[in-house]
């Protein structure tokens, strides 16, 4: 009923905003007429600028409210059909397109378009690609885009032009363009939206010297850190898989190295991250809670350009450049740890006196992003997108004793072995069909894995015959993937200036094999061997189908609507879940800098985490909704509202309201690995209800940037089979406070400094000790109950509050030759803030009080990095 | 210089030892704690005592105790007399029978009162198929040891959610056997092989005398329930190596082993359990007979919380959920689990 409503008015929106602007107009369809286009060269940007025209007569000018007109023409898919208005007529207007890109050719995505006379503009998209629909006439063009300096033109717009025009990064300036900057929060519909670029990110405080997407994230409002270094994202109240990472358009699963330290996306290679807490945009699904949207660069068109840098765990090396100049590009960037380069020797130096016990701990993790970019002409672009990530831990533990009196050896040696990894590869092509609709075709496929094998050997042998006395071995293993393959098409269509209509389809089959199991035991005596040998495997097919419109409407300066659904069918088993999930954002602005938005959102996912705890494990495995289940869905509303007080500072406001169904929670704490074959028979349906406030303010001046953000939030969980109230969330973090600064001191000194405080974590601890019972029977026969503690309503406990400092300073230099040099200090934890991380409950020996104890473990982590641009 | 010092002094002052807890923050009142497990037998055993919040002082379960408890126990309506037996113990008299309905009321001096219910299930059985003997690794020993396996078959009592406990009780007889023979007026002869100590001894014998009669003296009898090799019982053995080491258990509170019927719903199954041959206290032979315990959910989810807790390290460090101590009473804490109990026929390894 919600939906039919939300549809209805939406429809109803629409159909006002098609009427609005011709009202009393009536329009009656003459003819439809094709054009053949022409093109006429302008200038713009830093560079000469790549500026053509079509002819007038070319392609589709639309019906304005110029009286002068008494015949206008109205654009249908590339065919320009003469409409005849019984109104005063309009002037003709033209469509100015192109793309946005710097100075290397790399395009950027959200740079803005702004025609300040008409106080109309628009947005690049993913791919650069803007297209802007104006009066005939000269207009006044700003092209902006953060960090990079403002280009201001006048064009005269006679027929539709295309424009390439190419931004000069300018990092000394980076003023925030609050005015002409369409993708600020003031302009556009979108809530509870950040968008970081490769700038900020390198830009901020980085754990180890090694920037991060996923830890800056955190420091964003309404987002939970979860446990310290160790485990995911949590937003709005979600748990860790309800966030849709997107690499290039392929959703990625695991986007963990080491355990959670570091994500899987390299920052030198990455262009842009969306990040969407609230009002999420039709073309989005899948995943309850965010979305981070994240785009590599394509590479320089006109030079040769790198990075090479090493820190103190990771090293990394970034290469692009033309390989047709203009026409094709590459980008690769390649990391790897070198931890495990060093600790072999450092094992093998501490074992050297130990003659019984050996024990070695290797870990490496590595990840290739590589990409290639080919321009057909401004129309077509091809490009190929690869990642490859690999994490590898192993653990070896050799024992080897003999006892003087006894005439045997004994040698135990158990090994361990983890590997995980990911391997996405996106082919898109995108296509100008019209100067007013643009397309993209991808084909994607990711993979991820998960493997965990272990050795135990045990034997004992005669001494000093050296004949096998009794072996014990026993040989285990886990292997879970997942591979998608699908295909996405996307339109970009701006019929008008006031309309932005995205749609799509897009496919994904899933084939997803969790836990192919192996176990091999063999045991012997000296009489006797037993082998016990098993195998399982566990295969899903899964297909999941959606298409996807929105429609973004300025009915005026003020007033603009961006609604949409996403429809989606999910297969699996012979079991078909179908359903809307409708979008609604509005916005109003009050004034010049002042706005108010609001927005709903409803979400669907149907493929689950399965894990039995909050840390980022490689035993984790994925399994999608099966026929005993529902998918999950969320409904989140949020309102806003966003203020630009002076040139220096923004700041806003944002409230957010999520209720969530069909959680689910692992019901059976028996072993690390829920077992896959039936794993939905031992999880929990449940609810959660998340109410959130955040305060974001952000000052930005030459010389320092400071972004400020306050999180109040209430984040609770109703599983009843666990508990028959509603509890919180043991990452309900009530208030979250961060501070981030960033310095520059000077074109040679960079500095930064973050402070971070919230809540605490919550967790459960014991609310009673009492005797436990006798359970049937026992009484007779010696199994007595004894005393032990019972546990009440979970996570009754908020740990002492979470606060840390984490400093950094960039010290840059030219060389010579004209390449630049950084080194990076970092610290994190600088005041040695051991934060909780549990509490233990200690039973007296005798009658005594109990004791709690705190467990802290993370430390002040200094850290250096050297980073040579070339 | 000194500013540099003066910093890093500050700098790992500030690197404080761990925090406190104050664990007067989850103080909560001292509660009434009952237990009581109805089912068809005639007397029903009720357990009461006080908890210790954990804000107070730890003390023996003796001065937790409560013996002076006034109880009301009805079924279907009409009270039950209950008798006080010391030690926090009372005693319900009367029959019960399947689909009785169980009320409990019980107050104390300064306590809250605590209330209850549960209602009788229906009954179920299960079937001893058979006890052979295998070898099975022994990681303590480094040896493969003997142990028995019990083969035991039920049905799952209906197509909705059941619940399910099962025990294996063992009955070690220590003592001798003695052959002797039958003379023409039909006395007992004794023959040459008396006090045979083993099992083994005793069964050569025999195939090789077949006409010996055989009586046997036992010295004492042992019950027992052991606890169970659950290795070769996917149903009851859901960790692997791997979670060891994550500190996972697979322990069952008090040798109770409980199941629900979510993987055999509606059907037959077959459990494989082994009782290690260490455990065995008899010189002669051990007997086996499988009890199965048809339980109520609150009587399930209770004593899988309390698993649940004492399996999952990880939990108890705050890293995963912690079940919740499930109580089904109202104003304290403490269980009201019915169950109707079954018992299988005694099988040794020799018939």
């Amino acid at each position: 009923m919600k939906l039919i409503l939300l549809s209805g008015l939406f429809l109803a929106i629409n159909l006002f905003a098609t009427i609005t602007p011709y009202s009393p107009v009536k329009i009656k369809t003459k003819s439809a007429l094709l054009h053949d286009k022409s093109q006429s060269p302008a200038t713009f940007g830093a560079e000469p600028i790549t500026a053509q025209t079509e002819d007038n007569g070319g392609e589709s000018p639309s019906q304005t409210a110029d009286p002068s007109q008494a015949d206008a023409k109205v654009e249908t898919a590339g065919k320009v059909m003469e409409a005849e208005m019984a109104a005063p007529p309009r002037a003709k207007r033209y469509t100015l397109f192109g793309y946005i890109k710097n100075v290397d050719g790399e395009p950027l995505i959200n740079a803005s378009v702004y025609a300040p006379a008409l106080s109309r503009g628009t947005l690049t998209n993913s791919y650069g690609f803007f297209s802007l629909s104006l009066p005939e006439g000269e207009h006044q063009i700003r092209i902006s885009y953060v960090g990079y300096e403002e280009v201001t033109r006048m064009v005269n717009l006679t027929s539709n032009q295309t424009v390439t025009a190419f931004l000069t990064s300018n990092t000394l300036i980076d003023e925030v363009v609050i005015f002409g900057n369409l993708n600020s929060p003031l302009h556009n519909t979108q809530t509870g939206k950040r968008t970081f670029s490769q700038h900020d990110i390198r830009s901020e405080f980085s754990f180890l010297s090694t920037p991060d997407v996923v830890k800056t994230l955190k420091r964003t409002s309404g987002v939970a850190e979860g446990i310290e270094l160790m485990s995911g994202l949590y937003v709005h109240g979600g748990n860790n898989d309800e966030n849709l990472y997107l690499l290039d358009g392929t959703p990625m699963y695991q986007v963990n190295h080491t355990f959670g330290i570091f994500s899987s996306f390299n920052s030198d290679v990455i262009k842009n991250v969306d990040f969407y807490k609230s009002g999420f945009p039709a073309r989005y699904g899948g995943r309850l809670s965010s979305v981070i949207d994240v785009r590599t660069n394509d590479g320089t068109m006109n030079q040769v350009k790198g990075m090479f840098r090493l820190g103190l765990i990771d090293g990394a090396l970034q290469l692009e450049g033309p390989i047709q100049k203009n026409k094709t590009s590459f980008n690769i960037g390649i990391r790897r740890s070198w931890i495990d380069l060093i600790s072999k020797p450092i094992f093998s130096m501490i074992n050297k006196d130990d003659n019984e016990d050996d024990f070695t701990m290797d870990f490496m993790f590595q990840d290739i992003n590589a990409k290639l970019t080919h321009l057909f002409n401004d129309r077509s672009r091809i490009s190929l997108s690869v990642y490859v990530g690999e994490d590898k831990m192993s653990t070896d533990e050799k024992l080897y004793w003999k006892l003087t009196d006894e005439q045997y050896d004994y040698h135990d040696q158990m090994k361990n072995n983890f590997d995980w990894g990911n391997f996405n590869a996106a082919l898109n092509w995108s296509y100008m069909f019209s100067p007013k609709l643009f397309a993209n075709f991808s084909a994607v496929y990711s993979f991820n894995r998960s493997k965990f094998y272990s050795t135990y050997v045990s034997d004992i042998s005669d001494n000093p015959e050296d004949n096998l006395y009794g072996l014990d071995n026993a040989d285990h293993g886990f292997t879970s993937s997942i591979n998608d393959v699908g295909y996405r098409a996307e339109f970009d269509f701006r019929p008008n200036p006031s309309q932005h209509i995205r749609f799509g389809h897009t496919y994904t089959h899933h084939l997803i094999k969790p836990q192919t199991s192996y176990k091999i035991n063999y045991y012997s005596d000296q009489n006797k061997v037993d082998t016990v040998s098993s195998e399982s495997s566990n295969r899903h097919l899964a297909n999941e189908y959606v298409i996807f419109a929105e429609d973004e409407i300025n009915f005026n300066n003020a007033l603009s609507v961006n609604g949409g659904f996403n429809m989606h069918v999910f297969t699996t088993k012979g079991k078909s879940f179908w359903g809307i999930d409708p979008r609604l954002a509005f916005k109003v602005q009050a004034t010049e800098n002042l706005t108010f938005k609001m927005s709903y959102t409803k979400m669907s996912q149907f493929m689950h985490k399965i894990s039995n705890s909050f840390l980022e494990m490689p035993t984790d495995y994925w399994a999608a909704t099966t026929e005993r289940l529902q998918p999950m869905t969320s409904d989140q509303f949020a309102i806003g509202m966003y203020y630009n007080i002076n040139k220096n500072w923004f700041m806003s406001i944002e409230a957010s309201h999520k209720i969530t169904n069909h959680l689910l929670q692992y019901a059976n704490w028996n072993g690390l690995e829920p077992p896959a074959e039936s794993w939905d028979t031992s999880v929990m349906d449940g609810k959660g209800k998340y109410f959130g406030i955040e305060v974001d303010a952000k000052y930005h001046a030459q010389i320092a940037t400071i972004d400020m953000s306050y999180t109040l939030s209430f984040n609770q969980r109703k599983f009843e089979e666990l508990y028959e109230d509603w509890f919180y969330d043991v990452f309900d973090n009530r208030h979250k406070f961060n501070f981030t600064a960033r310095f520059k001191f000077n074109p040679k000194i960079h500095g930064y400094v973050s402070w971070m405080y919230h809540s605490g974590n919550r967790m459960t601890l014991p609310t009673q000790y009492v005797q436990m019972p006798d359970t049937p029977s026992s009484n007779n026969i010696d199994l007595l109950g004894e005393s032990n503690y019972v546990y009440d309503k979970p996570n009754n406990i908020v740990l002492s509050p979470y606060h840390r400092m984490d400093a950094g300073f960039d010290f840059r230099h030219k060389t010579k030759r004209g390449n630049e040099r950084v080194w990076n200090l970092s610290v994190y934890n600088l005041y040695c803030h051991l934060n909780t991380m549990w509490v233990t409950i200690r039973q007296p020996d005798k009658p005594d009080y109990f004791k709690a104890k705190t467990h802290g473990y993370i430390p002040i982590i200094p850290s250096c990095s050297y980073t040579l641009y070339f | 210089m000194n500013k540099i010092y003066l910093l890093l002094a500050t700098m790992f002052a500030l690197s404080s030892c761990n925090e406190d807890f104050d664990i007067d923050t989850i103080g909560e009142d001292p509660l009434m704690v009952v237990y009581c497990f109805p089912s068809t037998s005639d007397t029903t055993i009720i357990q009461v005592s006080v908890s210790t919040p954990m804000n107070q002082s730890i003390r023996p379960d003796l001065e937790t105790d409560i013996s002076n408890a006034d109880i009301s126990y009805r079924v279907n309506g009409y009270d039950y007399p209950v008798i006080a037996v010391g030690h926090g113990e009372y005693y319900a008299i009367g029959k019960h029978s399947v689909n009785d309905l169980v009320d409990i009321l019980v107050s104390a001096d300064s306590l809250p009162s605590v209330s209850g219910t549960a209602t009788i299930p229906t009954d179920c059985s299960i079937q001893l198929n058979s006890v052979k003997r295998i070898q099975r690794y022994d990681r303590d020993s480094g040896t493969t040891i003997p142990q028995d396996q019990i083969a035991a078959t039920f049905t799952d009592v209906s197509s909705a959610k059941d619940y399910y406990a099962f025990r294996v009780k063992m009955r070690s007889y220590k003592g001798t056997a003695s052959a002797y023979t039958l003379n023409e007026r039909g006395e007992k002869v004794a023959s040459q092989y008396t006090k045979i100590a083993t099992m083994e001894q005793y069964l050569q014998l025999k195939a090789q005398h077949p006409e010996l009669e055989w009586e046997f003296n036992y010295t004492q009898v042992v019950n027992s329930y052991p606890t169970l090799n659950l290795e070769d019982e996917p149903l009851l053995h859901p960790i692997n190596k791997v979670d060891d080491q994550f500190g996972f258990t697979n322990l069952f509170y008090q040798n109770f082993y409980i199941v629900d019927d979510a993987t055999f719903n509606g059907e037959s199954y077959t459990l494989h359990l082994n009782v290690p041959a260490k455990l065995t206290v008899g010189n002669f032979k051990e007997e086996y007979q499988v009890e199965i315990y048809y339980i109520t959910k609150d009587f399930y989810k209770f004593i899988k919380s309390i698993n649940d807790v004492e399996n999952n390290d990880l939990a108890v460090r705050g890293f995963s959920l912690v079940t919740p101590t499930a109580s089904n009473v109202t104003g304290g804490i403490g269980l009201i689990g019915a169950f109707n109990k079954s018992e299988s026929s005694f099988k040794s390894r020799n018939n």
